[in-house]
């Protein structure tokens, strides 16, 4: 009894199913079963889950497509970080070398200007432009005594340009090879053209000189050329262009642009 | 098929099968040998195999003046080279008038633009480019040496396949002849990437200069590329110490400036300037009259490439008198105003003693026989000691010892010991003949006397600045007491009257007492006495020393009259003085009288 009567519950459960899912129409088909003794009413709860079911799965479907577009977005995205990175860190590295050489270019042009600059600074470099300007040497400086606010020795007047006991352009400029010097000595009885810094590629210093030339308007050059062609007047001063003096005495100093 | 092809085929198929799985064997095992066994050998041999260790040159510290002035320094300069192997006939490169696009070249007009920018003959420039009629190319030409920057950029804009530039470091000085012999000069390295000291303080401060190596470790992958994410291991290179001088560049040209002058005057063999801090002992200006340009050294005479300032040791004459009368007073043999009777000629122990010009025998005090550089007087102002006490005090000097200022050459001179004195000896060393000194010795013996007898070692470095800006002092240069301060005080005093009425009335400078000692010498040569040496050596302001020049003329030639080195020591020592802003002296004289009685004025 007990065996038949589960059978039943069971093909009731499956009949009740299939109405469901026939439509409205099914209940008219099969009549209503009657329940044997004991037999639990179907909740109305357990119907509505089970017509969920077919639900799930779609949802399932679903969000497997999501996840799999997601893992695709991840990896693809890695490979693009990744392609990023590398390229980035190579870029880095070019930008490293192009940066080091800028470094070395900028230091260089650096070492040049400096070298130029204390060149052209040289004792020996300012005096031999003095002495083109028609500067010459002070005389003794005078003195006042603060004691007794008296002068206890005046100063004495500069001698002009050929009296002056200080010749000031006598040592050889920087660049200015000592050889060439000698021989500039030894021929200056003959001729009172300037003396050539440039032209022997061989030797080291007269590269340097090369490269001072090489900027057109060196100062040095430019002094050269006005002590070559600069016309002295009687007293010894030399004579100086209205435009050069723009109302002074003497010229005011060239400046030189170091980008030239 | 019968069954003995079967066979055949059978054993083949059976031999391939064991053949291929010996193989398999043979490879499984060694892949278990390399990834199993010998793994780390093999990580360790991939990793040398790609690793490159690059060695990163220090700089060369510079020279520096006691102003910063840069005296010498280190440039980046190539050298350029060219690969003659494998060069085609034309050859492709980037157009050079800025437009873009590129074009085709050939050889003639690529030697015809490097020619222009190397400043070379374009034939011979052509012949190491190329090889010259079929002969092999060679890897390696040189093409030009230390080129600038500049030049080596516009020299790869020419675009030459295969030439290349190497970078090392040149040595160059910037103010030219300033101070040549004293900075020395450099040479090329072995391996010709850097420089080493060869002369002057750029050898003996090697050590400072030079600086340390260091290295870089990379990975580079089989193409040379080096690969981006492995690590660096770098030790940085410490560059070397900048050098700072005691050396004032502008008095040093002033200096160098009038010895020059002063040579070429008299047509002398050398002529030296030495300027002396008195309180520091310190050297200011070292100045020859042959020039040095430490760019070409090459360019002058081997013998005036280091300072004769240090180098050449002469016989003083009367400027070593200093020493005697300061010995003299210092042991209370004398005083500055004993008084003697002085002859033109002395006779002692048979020697007979001259002096230089004729005169009456006058009646003088010590500090007139000074004055007057009498060596008739100076004899009997010695003779109060003994032999040996003056050359104690010699010594103490300095006499006899090289003066080290860290230049190679330095001469001690010669100084015999008393026992070896002979007869004449020991009247002419008091008298600066009969032993030899450098210019150097008499700056210090000078100032000894002006800094109140306290001698301290001349020194010609300042310090040593390191690369954060730090800076190191060298060992404090020695000092040792050679005379009581009385007595130094009395030698100022002596030296007052040589300026004041004296031999030396030429060295007056406006506005500051001075005063010092003239000196001739006789030069010695292998033929005997045949030459003269002349010097001056001088202290000022008087009322508190700070300066010592010694101006020293060798072997002048010509009228003898008109020798002097008056107008050297006054231009160097006033231009010192206002140099360093030293005030007028504002007390007055305190010289001694030269005669006894009242006549003060008496003929030479």
């Amino acid at each position: 009894m007990t065996q038949r009567a589960q059978r039943r519950v069971t093909k009731t459960a499956a009949m009740t199913a299939q109405t469901v899912v026939d439509g409205s129409t099914a209940r008219a088909v099969r009549p209503e079963p009657v329940a044997a003794s004991g037999l639990p009413e179907i909740d109305s709860r357990q119907r509505v889950t089970l017509s969920l079911v077919p639900r799930i799965n779609e949802t399932n479907k679903r969000s497997m497509l999501v996840m799999v577009i997601a893992l695709v977005v991840v990896a693809f995205s890695v490979i693009v970080t990744l392609v990023l990175m590398n390229t980035s860190v190579a870029q880095r590295q070019y930008d490293i070398v192009s940066l080091r050489n800028q470094e070395r270019v900028l230091s260089q042009e650096n070492q040049a200007l400096l070298k130029e600059a204390q060149s052209l600074s040289a004792p020996q470099a300012l005096a031999k432009k003095a002495n083109a300007l028609g500067l010459v040497a002070p005389g003794a400086p005078g003195l006042v005594d603060l004691n007794d606010n008296s002068i206890t020795k005046s100063a004495d007047k500069a001698v002009k340009a050929e009296g002056n006991s200080a010749n000031y352009a006598t040592l050889p400029l920087p660049g200015q090879s000592i050889r060439d010097k000698a021989k500039a000595d030894t021929k200056k009885s003959e001729s009172k053209a300037p003396v050539p810094t440039v032209g022997n590629a061989s030797k080291d210093d007269a590269k340097s000189a090369a490269d001072s030339a090489d900027s057109k308007n060196s100062t040095k050059s430019v002094v050269k050329d006005e002590t070559a062609t600069r016309k002295v007047a009687d007293d010894g001063r030399p004579v100086f262009k209205d435009s050069e003096l723009n109302g002074g005495t003497i010229p005011a100093p060239m400046i030189k642009s170091p980008t030239n | 098929m019968s069954s003995t092809a079967l066979d055949t085929a059978k054993k083949r198929m059976r031999f391939l099968l064991i053949l291929s799985l010996a193989a398999l064997l043979a490879i499984a095992g060694r892949l278990f040998w390399v990834q199993g066994i010998n793994a780390s050998t093999v990580a360790d041999a991939a990793q040398a195999d790609r690793q490159r260790e690059e060695v990163i040159a220090p700089t060369r510290g510079s020279i520096v003046d006691r102003n910063g002035t840069l005296l010498a320094v280190s440039v980046d300069r190539y050298d350029l080279v060219i690969d003659q192997r494998d060069q085609r006939d034309e050859f492709r490169r980037a157009k050079r008038d800025g437009t873009n696009g590129s074009e085709f070249i050939g050889w003639d007009q690529a030697v015809k633009e490097l020619a222009q920018i190397l400043d070379q003959d374009p034939a011979e420039l052509a012949a190491s480019v190329q090889p010259q009629d079929g002969a092999k190319p060679k890897g390696y030409v040189v093409l030009a040496k230390g080129v600038t920057p500049e030049v080596k950029n516009e020299v790869m804009e020419v675009g030459i396949p295969r030439l290349s530039p190497l970078l090392r470091s040149e040595r160059q000085y910037p103010q030219g002849v300033i101070a040549g012999p004293l900075l020395g000069f450099v040479r090329n390295s072995e391996d010709q990437t850097s420089v080493v000291g060869a002369e002057g303080l750029e050898l003996s401060q090697e050590k400072h200069l030079k600086g340390t190596e260091g290295s870089r470790k990379i990975e580079v992958s089989a193409d040379g590329v080096r690969i981006p994410v492995t690590e660096v291991e770098e030790t940085p290179a410490v560059n070397g110490q900048d050098v700072m001088l005691t050396i004032d560049s502008d008095v040093n040209y002033v200096a160098q400036r009038e010895a020059e002058k002063k040579q070429k005057q008299f047509n002398a063999q050398w002529v030296s300037v030495v300027v002396e801090d008195v309180k520091t002992g310190k050297i200011l200006a070292i100045g020859d009259s042959a020039q040095l340009d430490p760019n070409d050294p090459g360019a002058t005479d081997p013998e005036f490439r280091r300072s004769v300032s240090i180098t050449r040791a002469f016989e003083p004459g009367s400027t070593g008198k200093a020493a005697i009368f300061a010995a003299a007073i210092d042991q209370g043999a004398v005083t500055a105003e004993t008084e003697f009777r002085v002859p033109n000629k002395y006779t002692v122990t048979k020697e007979t003693i001259n002096d230089s010009l004729p005169h009456d025998t006058y009646d003088m005090t010590a500090a007139g026989i000074f004055a007057r550089s009498y060596n008739t007087g100076t004899v009997m102002v010695g003779n109060k000691l003994t032999n040996k006490q003056r050359y104690d005090y010699m010594r103490k000097f300095g006499l006899g010892s090289p003066i080290y200022l860290g230049l190679n050459g330095a001469s001690a001179g010669q100084l015999a010991k008393p026992e070896n004195w002979d007869r004449r000896q020991q009247y002419t060393t008091m008298f600066g003949q009969g032993y030899s000194q450098t210019v150097l010795h008499t700056a210090s013996i000078f100032q000894t006397l002006a800094n109140g007898g306290e001698r301290i070692a001349p020194s010609l470095i300042e310090g040593y600045k390191n690369e954060d800006g730090s800076v190191t002092e060298p060992d404090t240069p020695k000092s040792s007491r050679v005379v009581k301060k009385e007595t130094a005080k009395e030698m100022l005093k002596l030296m007052e009257g040589v300026v004041e009425s004296g031999t030396g009335t030429k060295m007056k400078i406006p506005g500051y007492r001075v005063g010092g000692k003239t000196g001739t010498g006789q030069a010695a040569s292998d033929k005997g006495y045949d030459g003269y040496s002349y010097s001056f050596a001088g202290v000022a302001p008087l009322d508190d020393p700070q300066y010592v020049v010694v101006a020293t003329m060798y072997r002048p030639q010509g009228s003898w009259k008109n020798f002097s080195v008056a107008d050297t020591f006054t231009e160097v020592m006033s231009h010192v003085l206002n140099t360093y802003n030293v005030p007028p002296s504002s007390t007055k004289s305190e010289a001694y009288d030269v005669f006894v009685g009242k006549e003060q004025k008496k003929p030479w």
